[in-house]
Order: C-alpha cells, then sequence, then structure tokens
C-alpha cells in the first residue's frame, strides 16, 4: 500500500466486470491506485465517511455502475452531485444498461460521462481506456 | 098668417091696455087663477075659438059652452046663414091651415080661469078639450122645468100688459115631450082692464131639433177646422181674408177674426202676396181647382207646403171667393229626403255587402228584389218575377231543398235560411245564402216574405280550401305514425291524433286541455309541466323527451316536438307537436351505453393488464440489458484474455472452438441488442413533427452509401413529400429498408434502388424496390416477425429484427407495410402513412 491518493474508484458489483475493467485500465497503466468497492453503500462509505474525508483522499475519476445492491448507482451519483467536496469529482457511468431513462437521468443528476459497456471485449477495453486516459491525463481537474 | 103681422096689431092692443097689467102684476097668483069676464072680446079671437070649440064639441061631446053661447047670437038672419055658411068654410080653411102649421089657438078667461082653444092646440098636447079646461090643468102638462117661468110669464102679461111669448115642453102619452112656442095678448075691455088672453101655440119640436143639429154641426165643424193641422181659409168675392181656421191665424200670430177683411200684401212679403193673389185671380176666373207645391223661408228656414185652392161659389153657381186649404210638408219633404239617402245607402251598403234583398207575395207570386238581388243573380228584374222563375236560376240539385226550405218557412216552421247556387249568364255559378222570414197579418195569414241573399261564393271556396287543407293535415295525423296533437296558444291541449287515442286507449274529450299529462310516467310529469309552462309563455320550439303510459299500461318513451304557428301578425296562434316513439332506439341506446361501458371498463382492465405486462417487460427488457450482456462480455471478454494470453498453448483445433465461442458470444449480443431495439421501438413515445420524407431517406443513403464506398449503387429517389410523424423512428424505417436493399443487391451486376412515393386514398404509399436476390412470396408473411429470416446467416448477415421494427414503426404510425417479391427478380417493400390522420 502506498501513501499516494487513489486515482480512480470503480464502483461496480461483478467481480468479472471488475477485472475485465482494471485489465483495461492496466493495457494503459491506469490501474495503479485502482479502488473497488462492491455496492453502493461502500461507495457513499468511502468518498463521504463521517469523519469528512477519505483516509485515500477523493479519487480523480469515479466509475459507476449503475445496477448495484442495497444502493444504486443513481442514488450514489445524486448523493455525490448533491455533496459539495465530492460534487467536482468527475463520475462515469460505465454500465451495460442501454435504458435511455437511466441515461437521461443520469445527465441530469450531473454525469460527465455515460458509457454503455460494450459485450466485445476489444471495444470495452477501447471504451474504459479512452475514459480513463481522458479524464485522469487530459482532463484539467479543478481540485 | 103671418105672425108679424099678429104681433103687431096685438102689440098695439097690449101698449093701450098697459096700465091695467101692471096694477094686476101688482097683486098674487090668484088674481090671474081668477080672470075676469070679457064680453066684449075680439071678434076674431072669439070666432076663432067659437069655431075650434065647435069643432071640438063635434068631434067629442064634452066641450064647455062659453063660446058657443056667444057664437049662438050671431045667428038668427038668412043673410046671417049665408054669412054663417062663409064663416064655416073658413073656420074649416083656418083648422086646416092650423092643422098643418102645426098651430093651435086658444083663448084663456083670466076671471073664471077657463080655456078654450082650437083642435090644433089639444092636438098639441095630446090631450081632450076637458082635461085642459082650466089654467092649472094646462100648467100640469108642462115640463116641471118650465112650469115656474110659464106661470111668470102669464103674470107678466096679464098684470103689466107685457108681451107673451114663450116656449115650453108638454107632457105627450107617449112619456116624450113636445116643444111649444106660445104667444098671446091681453084684450081689454073698455075699461082697459084685461078681458081676454088670447095667443097661440106652436109646434117648434122640429125647428128646435134642427137648431141643435145645426148648432151641434156648426160646433163640429169649428172644432174640426180649428183642429185639424192644414190651414184653412177662405177669401170673399173681393179676394179679402174672409175667415181662417186658428192654426193659420196662429201662423199669422194673429187672431181668426184679425185676420178677416185682410188683403195678402197685409200679411205676405210683397213676391208672395202677389203670387197668391195672381193664383187667386185665376181661379176665380177659370173656376178650377188647383194645388200647387210651393215654398218659403220661414225665420231662415225653408219651409214646403202644398196647397189646395178651389172657388166657393153661391146657389146659383156664381163664385164669390177662394177656399183654400194648405199644409206643411216640410217634414215630409225632410223625411223623404232621408228616406231617398238612406235608400241609396242601403243600396250601396248591399252592393258592397254583396248583400240583397228580396220580397216574395205568395199570394200574388210576385217577387220584388233590390238592385244587388238581381245583380247576385245576374239578371234584369223582369227576368225574375215569379218563384218558378227564381227557382228555375237555381242549381238542380239545389231546387228541391230550396223548395222544402221555402215550404217548411211559409207553414211557419221554421225560419227560412239555405244556401244554393245561382246559374250565371257565363256559365259559372254563385253560392247565395239566403236568409227570410215570413211576415202574417194579425190573424197569423202570410202576407209577404221577406229576405236577404248573401253572396258567399268566397266564403265557400274559402271554405273549401280550408276543409280541403284540414282534411289534408288530418290524414297526415292519421297515417303518420307519430303521435300528433296542437294546442292553444296559452297552453291547452286542443287536438289529439287518433294515434294518440288508440295508443293510451282512452278517448280525446277526457285527455284535452291539460289531463293529456295524466298519461306520462309519473317520474317525467314534473319536469314535462315545468319545461312546457317555461316554453309556453315565451313561444319557442320545445324539445323533449318524457314516457306516455300506452293502453297496457306500459310506458313508452317519446321524444316529442312543439313548434309554434304564428298568423300573419307574427302572433302565436298554436302549437302543434308531434312525439315519435323513440322508446326502442331508447333501449338500444341504454343497451348499447351499458355495452359500452361494459367494453371501456374492459379495455380499462386490458390496458391495466397491458400496462402492467409492459412494466414486466420493461423490467424483463432492463434485465435483458444489463444482466444477460454482462455474463456474454465475461464469456466474450475470458474467452479473448485466454487467446491473447494462452493462445500459445493451445493448438490449431482448440483456438478454432475458441473461435466459434467467440462467434456466438457476439451474435448473441447483437440479437440482444437487437431485441432491445424492437422493444424501444414498440415502447417509446411518439413524438410528432412535420418530416421530410426525401430529405431524411438521402441522409439515410448517403451514410449507407458511405459505409460501402467500393460499391457503384444507383438509388433513385422521387419526390417523396413531407408527413407528420416521428422523425427518429421513421429514419430508422429508411435505415432498416434501404439497409435490406443495400444488403440483398450485393450479388447484382448494377445493383438500383428505387424510392417513390405515391397519394392514395388520403395515405401516402412509400415503396422502396430493389433488383436483388428477391425472395419466396410463400413466406412473405414471415418476413415483419421478429427474427425470421429468409435467408441463411452466412450468406445475409443479421437477426431478422430489422423489418419487424419497420411494420411496428410503420403501425405506430396509423400505417401498413407491404412486400412483394420473387426469388431473384428483385424486391418491393412498402409502407404507407395516413396524410391527415393522426394515429394512436
Amino acid at each position: 500500500m502506498n501513501t499516494e491518493p487513489i486515482e480512480i474508484l470503480l464502483v461496480e458489483d461483478n467481480p468479472d466486470d471488475v477485472e475485465l475493467t482494471l485489465r483495461s485500465l492496466r493495457t494503459h497503466n491506469l490501474a495503479n491506485r485502482v479502488k473497488v468497492v462492491g455496492d453502493g453503500v461502500e461507495a457513499l462509505d468511502y468518498l463521504m465517511p463521517p469523519e469528512g474525508a477519505p483516509p485515500d483522499g477523493y479519487p480523480k475519476l469515479v466509475l459507476l455502475d449503475l445496477k448495484l445492491p442495497r444502493i444504486g448507482g443513481l442514488e450514489v451519483l445524486r448523493r455525490l452531485k448533491a455533496n459539495d467536496p465530492t460534487r467536482i469529482i468527475p463520475v462515469v457511468v460505465l454500465t451495460s444498461s442501454r435504458e435511455e431513462s437511466d441515461l437521461v437521468e443520469s445527465y441530469e443528476l450531473g454525469v460527465n460521462s455515460y458509457i454503455v459497456k460494450p459485450v466485445d471485449f476489444e471495444q470495452f477495453t477501447k471504451a474504459v481506456s479512452e475514459v480513463g486516459l481522458y479524464w485522469l491525463l487530459l482532463n484539467k481537474a479543478p481540485i | 098668417m103671418d105672425p108679424k103681422q099678429a104681433h103687431g096689431s096685438r102689440g098695439a092692443s097690449v101698449a093701450a091696455s098697459g096700465p091695467g097689467r101692471r096694477a094686476a102684476a101688482a097683486g098674487d097668483r090668484g088674481a090671474v087663477r081668477a080672470p075676469r069676464p070679457n064680453p066684449g072680446g075680439k071678434e076674431m079671437s072669439g070666432s076663432l075659438a067659437g069655431e075650434g070649440a065647435a069643432s071640438v064639441e063635434g068631434g067629442r061631446g064634452a066641450m064647455p059652452a062659453p063660446m058657443p053661447s056667444r057664437v049662438g047670437t050671431a045667428r038668427h038672419t038668412t043673410g046671417q046663414k049665408r054669412a054663417d055658411e062663409e064663416l064655416r068654410v073658413a073656420n074649416e080653411r083656418l083648422e086646416e091651415a092650423q092643422r098643418v102649421a102645426h098651430l093651435g089657438s086658444w083663448e084663456l078667461d083670466p076671471h073664471m080661469d077657463k080655456i078654450t082653444a082650437s083642435a090644433e092646440f089639444f092636438r098639441l098636447f095630446d090631450a081632450a078639450p076637458a082635461e085642459i079646461a082650466r089654467y092649472a090643468q094646462f100648467v100640469e102638462r108642462l115640463h116641471p122645468d118650465d112650469r115656474e117661468r110659464v106661470n111668470r110669464d102669464v103674470a107678466a102679461a096679464l098684470e103689466e100688459d107685457r108681451p107673451y111669448d114663450t116656449e115650453y115642453r108638454v107632457k105627450l102619452r107617449d112619456g116624450g115631450w113636445r116643444d111649444i112656442n106660445a104667444r098671446g095678448h091681453v084684450v081689454t075691455d073698455a075699461d082697459g082692464k084685461p078681458a081676454w088672453f088670447v095667443g097661440t101655440c106652436l109646434d117648434i119640436t122640429e125647428r128646435k131639433r134642427a137648431a141643435e143639429e145645426l148648432r151641434l154641426s156648426q160646433a163640429m165643424y169649428k172644432t174640426i177646422v180649428d183642429n185639424i193641422p192644414q190651414k184653412v181659409f177662405v177669401k170673399g168675392p173681393d179676394l179679402r181674408w174672409a175667415s181662417v181656421n186658428g192654426p193659420l191665424a196662429r201662423d199669422f200670430g194673429l187672431r181668426p177674426e184679425d185676420v178677416v177683411g185682410k188683403t195678402n200684401r197685409e200679411l205676405f212679403p210683397q213676391d208672395l202676396a202677389d203670387k197668391y193673389s195672381a193664383d187667386d185671380q185665376r181661379i176665380v176666373g177659370t173656376g178650377a181647382t188647383e194645388e200647387f207645391d210651393e215654398e218659403y223661408l220661414d225665420k231662415g228656414e225653408r219651409r214646403f207646403v202644398h196647397t189646395i185652392k178651389t172657388p166657393v161659389r153661391d146657389e146659383a153657381g156664381t163664385i164669390q171667393g177662394v177656399f183654400g186649404m194648405f199644409r206643411d210638408v216640410t217634414e215630409e219633404k225632410r223625411a223623404e229626403q232621408r228616406l231617398r239617402v238612406a235608400n241609396e245607402r242601403l243600396e250601396e251598403a248591399q252592393r258592397v255587402a254583396h248583400l240583397g234583398s228580396w220580397e216574395w207575395d205568395p199570394a200574388g207570386d210576385q217577387i220584388t228584389g233590390s238592385a244587388e238581388f238581381f245583380r247576385l243573380f245576374d239578371a234584369a228584374p223582369e227576368e225574375i218575377v215569379r218563384y218558378q222563375q227564381f227557382v228555375e236560376r237555381l242549381h238542380p240539385d239545389d231546387r228541391e231543398h230550396v223548395d222544402r226550405d221555402v215550404a217548411a218557412a211559409l207553414e211557419g216552421n221554421r225560419s227560412y235560411d239555405t244556401e244554393y247556387r245561382v246559374r250565371l249568364r257565363d256559365g259559372g255559378w254563385r253560392d247565395i245564402n239566403a236568409r227570410g222570414r215570413l211576415v202574417t197579418d194579425p190573424d197569423g195569414k202570410p202576407v209577404r216574405f221577406v229576405g236577404t241573399c248573401l253572396d258567399i261564393t268566397e266564403r265557400k271556396r274559402a271554405e273549401g280550401a280550408l276543409r280541403e287543407s284540414e282534411r289534408w293535415y288530418r290524414t297526415l295525423a292519421i297515417s303518420l305514425p307519430h303521435l300528433v296533437w296542437t294546442c292553444r296558444a296559452d297552453g291547452p291541449c286542443d287536438y289529439l291524433s287518433p294515434r294518440w287515442v288508440e295508443y293510451t286507449g282512452i278517448p280525446e274529450s277526457e285527455q284535452l286541455g291539460y289531463r293529456w299529462l295524466e298519461q306520462l310516467h309519473p317520474d317525467d310529469r314534473d319536469r314535462v309541466i315545468a319545461e312546457w309552462t317555461e316554453v309556453a309563455a315565451h313561444g319557442e320550439s320545445f324539445d323533449i323527451e318524457f314516457r306516455i303510459r300506452r293502453a297496457d299500461g306500459v310506458h313508452r318513451w317519446f321524444k316529442t316536438r312543439a313548434i309554434p304557428l304564428r298568423d300573419n301578425n307574427g302572433q302565436l296562434v298554436k302549437w302543434f307537436g308531434s312525439n315519435t316513439d323513440i322508446d326502442d332506439v331508447k333501449r338500444a341506446s341504454e343497451v348499447l351505453a351499458a355495452v359500452n361501458a361494459e367494453l371501456e371498463d374492459r379495455v380499462k382492465a386490458r390496458t391495466a393488464a397491458l400496462e402492467a405486462a409492459n412494466r414486466e417487460l420493461e423490467a424483463f427488457s432492463y434485465s435483458v440489458s444489463h444482466d444477460l450482456r454482462a455474463p456474454l462480455r465475461s464469456v466474450d471478454g475470458f474467452s479473448k484474455i485466454l487467446l491473447q494470453d494462452h493462445g500459445e498453448q493451445l493448438d490449431a483445433e482448440a483456438r478454432r472452438v475458441l473461435g466459434v465461442v467467440i462467434r456466438n458470444v457476439q451474435q448473441m449480443g447483437r440479437l440482444i441488442d437487437d431485441l432491445l431495439a424492437f422493444s424501444r421501438v414498440s415502447r417509446k413515445e411518439l413524438e410528432r413533427q412535420p418530416v421530410d420524407m426525401g430529405k431524411l431517406a438521402r441522409a439515410v443513403a448517403e451514410v449507407l452509401r458511405a459505409a460501402e464506398p467500393e460499391r457503384a449503387i444507383e438509388v433513385d429517389i422521387g419526390s417523396l413529400g413531407g408527413t407528420l410523424g416521428d422523425s427518429g423512428l421513421l429514419r430508422q424505417v429508411w435505415v432498416n429498408l434501404l439497409g435490406n436493399a443495400f444488403k440483398f443487391t450485393r450479388p447484382a451486376d448494377r445493383p438500383r434502388i428505387e424510392i417513390r412515393c405515391e397519394q392514395v386514398d388520403g395515405e401516402c404509399r412509400y415503396t422502396v424496390r430493389d433488383n436483388g436476390v428477391g425472395f419466396d412470396p410463400a413466406y412473405a408473411d414471415n418476413l415483419f416477425k421478429p427474427f425470421q429470416r429468409l435467408h441463411p446467416t452466412a450468406e445475409f448477415e443479421g437477426t431478422g429484427i430489422g423489418l419487424a421494427i419497420v411494420a411496428r414503426i410503420v403501425q405506430r404510425h396509423g400505417g401498413r407495410v407491404s412486400a412483394e417479391g420473387r426469388p431473384g427478380a428483385g424486391a418491393t417493400f412498402g409502407f404507407s402513412l395516413p396524410t391527415s390522420k393522426e394515429d394512436t
């Protein structure tokens, strides 16, 4: 464990998807400081702990699945965007849902990107990599 | 005998004996009853009385003696005899004369109270000489009212030497009375003392009666003349006014006697006076009677008189003056004038009213009529004089009943009031209403039959038209299936058609007014009354539905419509209404409403079920989208990791098998994506907006062409126009259809795609024709079902969802899809969209 703050918080309950996502990120050396949580509760516990700030710092990017146990992705998104320190953290929805309602609501809640996970692995890898590269390297964060 | 001469001689004697009479008058009546004897009485009286006494003696044989004794003294010589004879003849003549003249003579001895008299005297007294021998006997025969006066007169003659001239009545044996005029005088002796009282009695009964008659006659004449309205006058020979009656004198303002002696000029203005004088002179000259109608101004008022003037002649026929009589005929003239005006007015009124009057004398069979009467009969007065001539002018069908009516009226059974037709000269007919009544004399015998004729042709025609019209409407009211009625302007019903009566089973008379309301259903009654009251007050049309009880007690629904009928002045005169039986319709619509409600309930239930299903489908789609893809992604991902990380350790067969796995996983991913797409198309809400179909088709064609730049595909897009629809979904239609066309023309040498649009029956029919591989029409029905493919995947890729999506989108826009094709001969896919109609 190093003391450097994490760069990506991956909220994903499916371990297969976690592995595939991490592999994609790793392809582009983006998986060094990634923290993975399995549901919405964990995600909120990490990002909005009772003591104020996360012990490992705020991530530069949150990759958020929508279909999560306990607290769903949209609710997590709503709370993050309603909370002042977390409001500015870029959140990319990474989901299997092609439902338009999900997409529209996500943007209304202030999501930064909405990525439908392709079934095809090459395309999936490409999409994840591009998102990671953009938000971690190219995008100048206000923080 | 001349009474005057006798009177004169006696008068001389009486005058001579005056003083003695006066002395006697101073005494009492006893002096008269006891007159003194007068031996030296007048020879005339003596002879008269003697002869009379002798004659009476001879006749009756009971005469007292004093006079024969005196006569006897002179009878003694031959000469005397002859003289006696002459005397006897003279006496006989005298007696005859007395008898003829009804003149008796008498002598009274004032001393002896003895009466001697001629035969005629006793005849006058209807008594025998013995019965009137004394003065007292004489007095007893007088009328009681006369006795005192006679006594007085006798006393006056005897005592005062007054002339005796009196009248009295004598009682006759038959109870009657005779009027007597007695005259006499007293003969005195040498000493101037009364010797004899002699005199005559004249029967004046006739004279008295004649005088009385004359008096009455004159009084009557005067009464008549003074009381007739005519003015009567007489002018004398000098044409001065000699006499006028009272009325004429009053006209002059004078007394009758003051008019006498006046001339015309003194009584009239000059012009009139001269005219009258000329008339008078002419009549005196010609002796003819003339009549005049004259007029003059009286106090500024014009007066008319009718005058008759006739000459007055004396017994010899000589004209002695003019008698005239005239009367004021001003009032008659005026009445005549009024009558003439009234007649003219009557005639005018008859002409205007087409009312003629007539009169028939049944006995003489004579008809007279007014001018209008003959005008109505189109005949000259002389053409209708007799009853038969009248009857001949009537319509043959009317003659019998007119005869009957006339006969009934003549018998007094009933008044005459009949109608008939009269033939006109032009061959037409005129309708007449004749009325009349019989005028009878006091005995009830018919005198005249009078009446009127009124032209009722127009009325008849109008009545005929009205009857025709009424008959028409009655027929209509009966033949219509509706219940027809009319109400008075103020509401109450005055007619119900036989249909209504038949339906309700209650006589019309028991339903008029407002009693028809009793046949209404109790639940409807108050509503109908309220509305009817409201409508009747405003005169508006009236539409209402209510139930009416049928004869069998069943209430059926009727739709009632009432229309106000107005007269020429717009005044509401009647309500005309009809009730249409809508019971069956009503029940049908109730059933329909129930069915509709049930259907709606069912639709709601179905919709709810469908919505539930939709929600399930949504959840399912979500699961598919999310949950089915994740494992696929893992299979794909980890298969590829196996290939990437461990590919060198696998032999060729293992890598081929792994490739099959990956290919199928990817096919399944496409299937899932297509399935979700199809589901989305079904669930997405349509956003309608104007869409330029040509532009859309061209854009899609460009994208597809760009995807296969190496192919030379001819795409011919005709004029497609615009439509109203969801642009995103319609774009999907073009993508799928053109995509298919691109795909299935790959084997063609010169691929060609033709896109057209045709406007037919309110819809646009779009067609996409290609010259590709075509298809077997036997399976055309399957083309639009999801995941149905006619070609192997190896030949043409795809999941078979494209046409199903096209069909779903087109259906959701209210259109239809079609497909034609043969293997190797290309295919034509079409879809239609309504041009104007919104859809679901």
